[in-house]
């Protein structure tokens, strides 16, 4: 029987460029934090009355509200509803990865009363695509219950900007999501970022590189949103991997 | 001999955008709309659907474009109404073939794009609107492929560009016709981008649009600037039924910049 060829194991000074890059991943700022800012800012820009941010579920073909801006009571309704993205402005975002915007209908072009006088029909809704990898992963809403309110196409190039934004720190998490993933469990999910599979996804980890990997990673968690702590933290794994090459990692290597 | 200086003027200067609107309504032009559908029930789209045909995967891994009479075409969001509503508006005896990739489960992909335009062009169909586009680059051989087949049966694609980013594919192809949005009030404004991938603006703020339900709303964007110039085209073509891609872009450029 032939000898199995054993895996190249990755060098240090991949493990190590990994972990930094694992490590410089911990944000100053919470994901949600950094998503509800962008929407705010995003919406005030807009001159908007509300906004929501709604993820899509690919499987099911489904967005469902994460977070919402403005009305109180609209917030509590619409958030973790689901909808099917085969309707609507917003669905239409999510199924072309363009951005849509166009106003609730009315019944005659003649006399355009859309709205009725109602407070709570919007007259103008902006849908912008959030994209990670060319993928949509989301959708941003602004929405207008001003007369006469439209969104022109400027405002469209600046809400996709917004849309930009929250689609990378949704990545972040993906992300983060991927490299533990190949950390627990050893294997690349389908669909992992691409740089994250450069990095990690052609061989397996040794067991002295997982631990350490293992190390960053909950540190990396702690000192999210810890700007005091992150320094503490890159100490602490510099004398981790010290120590290991003390005891033969470097030997290995 | 042409030399500096001089204008090339191929174009009877007597074909103007009056002329074409007094003498053609489009009668007896198709035009496929590649969208989410057209609503054959709303009232101002009935009668004009000719034919309908749904892209769907079959279940067995395979896109396919599925025909239905032309009085059942449906629209999910309307997007697809709102186009072909631009486009009868402009040209109103134009019969309209509905071509479905959006709103199906599976679909909305490049692969459903593809197939639709595939099966449009397998059709003969002369005019086709598609007020949509791909970013992604795996799409672009065949998507390519399929728009020079248009460009050498004569088949005119007028596309629509991105509204962010990219400009997106089809419209980067030179054998398209390919639209963006200006805010013109005059639904037969063209602006001639003569030096820029994007060729063509045309109307696309605040364009009152046909809606699901009989209604009308208004809407933005270069998917409702794309189906202007396919209005225009549908005139054209009226009148001037052989022509191909080269001469229309020839015409277009002679009425370009007129608000």
């Amino acid at each position: 029987m032939g000898k199995c060829k054993k895996p190249k194991e990755p060098a240090p000074s991949e493990i190590l460029a990994s972990l930094a890059a694992y490590l410089s991943f911990g944000s100053t700022l919470e994901d949600d934090d950094l998503l509800r800012l962008s929407l705010e800012i995003g919406v005030g820009m807009m001159n908007a009355d509300e906004g929501s941010l709604l993820l899509l579920d690919r499987e099911k073909e489904e967005l469902e509200f994460m977070m919402t801006l403005g009305s109180k009571e609209s917030g509590k309704e619409l958030k973790g509803q689901r909808f099917s993205i085969h309707h609507g402005i917003t669905g239409l975002a999510a199924s072309t990865g363009e951005p849509q915007t166009g106003s609730p209908s009315y019944h005659g072009i003649q006399q355009p009363d859309r709205a009725e006088g109602s407070r709570r029909e919007p007259t103008a809704v902006l849908a912008a695509p959030m994209l990670v990898d060319d993928e949509v992963v989301g959708v941003i809403t602004a929405v207008s219950f001003q007369e006469g309110k439209t969104f022109s196409s400027g405002d469209v190039r600046l809400y996709c900007k917004f849309a930009n934004l929250c689609g990378n720190v949704i990545r972040q998490r993906l992300r983060e999501a991927t490299v533990r993933n190949i950390l627990l469990g050893d294997t690349v999910p389908e669909g992992a970022v691409p740089e994250i599979q450069r990095v990690l996804a052609s061989q397996g980890l040794a067991p002295s590189d997982r631990a350490i990997a293992e190390i960053a990673a909950n540190l990396g968690q702690l000192s999210s949103g810890r700007d005091d702590v992150l320094p503490i933290c890159s100490a602490l794994v510099n004398n981790v991997v010290l120590l290991a090459k003390e005891l033969g990692w470097k030997a290995k290597s | 001999m042409v030399t500096a200086g001089t204008e090339l003027r191929i174009i009877n200067p007597a074909l103007t955008i009056d002329w074409l609107t007094a003498n053609s309504t489009g009668k007896g032009v198709q035009v496929a709309v590649i969208d989410s559908g057209i609503d054959a029930s709303h009232p101002a789209l009935r009668g004009k659907v000719k034919r309908a045909c749904v892209v769907h995967d079959n279940g067995e891994g395979r896109i396919v474009c599925e025909e239905i009479p032309g009085e059942e075409s449906y629209d999910s969001f309307g997007h697809g109404s709102g186009v072909a509503g631009i486009i009868s508006d402009i040209a109103r005896d134009v019969e309209l073939v509905s071509v479905k990739m959006l709103g199906e489960n599976n679909t909305g992909s490049g692969a459903a794009l593809i197939a639709g335009l595939r099966w449009a062009l397998d059709q003969k169909i002369k005019l086709i609107n598609m007020s949509l586009a791909t970013s992604k680059k795996k799409f672009v051989p065949d998507l390519m492929e399929l728009c020079d087949q248009a460009y050498v049966q004569d088949a005119i694609l007028v596309v629509s560009k991105r509204n962010f980013g990219d400009l997106g594919y089809p419209a980067m192809f030179s054998s398209v016709i390919s639209v963006d949005a200006e805010a013109f009030e005059n639904k037969f404004g063209i602006t001639h981008y003569p030096k820029s991938m994007i060729e063509y603006g045309a109307r696309g703020e605040n364009v009152e649009v046909v809606q699901l339900n009989g209604s009308y709303g208004l809407s933005s964007g270069t998917s409702f600037a794309a189906p202007h110039v396919t209005g225009i085209v549908a005139l054209l073509l009226g009148i001037f039924p052989e022509i191909g891609t080269y001469q229309v872009k020839s015409i277009l450029d002679s009425f370009a910049g007129c608000r």
